[in-house]
């Protein structure tokens, strides 16, 4: 039997502002921390547990992009739980960009953190004949209630053909 | 020894570049697979189909790799990063494709005194991304927190 397909199938006239999800929660662990740290953030708080003990943070820190990346993580299995069978690459036309990222509190192995999204405005121009603009408030709350990162993603969505 | 380069140091205009770093077929797919499992990060074919027409890196990959070249750069200029406070805005200009190299633009456009009693002050960098054919990839302004614990150097004689 087939899934509804509610989030990645639906056009773009067909998301309403408003709508709210929940994508999940992650708990970071210090060695996926230390990895993405020596990967891409090099500083002594997310790469190394007794030199990041002598920082400002007195402790391992996750870089806010791997906050990011994980929040991306979730929103795609998020939404392949929707929209099963249809990710297809197509009317999921990639991100346009980001405004007003913010990391509020540090985030430390053992931290779990649960990631919502909101869709707040919808762009009407219409990009390269067939996409629009949907952006989303999107936020991360720790195991304490407190919000740890927070921004406004603005992603392609496909027109519907038959209203383009 | 290089002596460090305190945030009471810096100033607006400052240049600095990094890179290039190339990213391969096997970069790009392994951060997928950890961060962002969608077909025109990992597959090819499905790559070919999509918006992109082609493999292509995780936007959230180019982020963190304009963060190491920022990195870098900072710390080639002696400066100490304390932490980042937030990105007001990022735009992807184009996709970086498996087998491309991109290099780091970057110019300090502002600063700001930290809160009081804090060990760092705030300065916001304008970091452009360029691919081997110098076309944009990436641009983002970064706030990071700056060392600004400058002691008087003792005097001598």
């Amino acid at each position: 039997m087939d899934k509804t397909p509610l989030l990645r199938s639906r056009w773009y006239e067909d998301l309403p502002i408003g709508e709210f999800h929940v994508f999940g929660s992650h708990t970071f662990s210090e060695c996926e921390i230390v990895e993405f740290g020596q990967r891409y953030a090099p500083q002594p708080f997310h790469t190394d547990f007794d030199a990041a003990c002598d920082t400002l943070y007195r402790g391992l820190i996750a870089s806010g992009w791997q906050v990011c990346a994980v929040w991306m993580t979730k929103m795609v299995s998020y939404m392949e739980n929707y929209a099963h069978g249809v990710q297809d690459g197509r009317r999921n036309g990639g991100g346009v960009g980001i405004d007003e990222l913010q990391w509020l509190v540090p985030v430390r192995p053992g931290h779990t953190l649960t990631f919502t999204y909101e869709i707040i405005e919808k762009d009407d121009r219409v990009i390269r004949d067939k996409w629009g603009i949907i952006r989303s408030r999107n936020e991360a709350f720790n195991q304490n209630g407190e919000r740890v990162c927070s921004f406004i993603a603005n992603i392609l969505a496909e027109r519907d053909p038959a209203k383009r | 020894m290089a002596t460090t380069r305190y945030w009471q140091h810096l100033t607006v205009g400052e240049h600095y570049t990094a890179g290039p770093t190339t990213v391969n077929k096997h970069d790009v797919v392994e951060f997928a697979r950890d961060f962002d499992p969608q077909p025109y990060h990992m597959d090819a074919e499905a790559a070919e189909q999509s918006i992109f027409g082609g493999l292509c890196a995780s936007g959230w990959q180019i982020c963190a790799l304009a963060m190491r070249l920022l990195s870098e750069a900072l710390e080639s200029d002696r400066v100490i990063i304390l932490g980042a406070r937030g990105v007001p805005a990022l735009r992807w200009k184009r996709p970086l494709f498996a087998g491309e190299s991109v290099a780091a633009a970057i110019e300090l456009t502002e600063l700001q005194a930290g809160p009081a009693e804090a060990a760092y002050g705030v300065a916001v960098f304008a970091v452009t991304l360029t691919n081997q054919d110098q076309q944009p990839v990436l641009t983002m302004n970064c706030e990071l927190m700056i060392d600004s614990r400058l002691t008087e150097e003792p005097r001598h004689g």
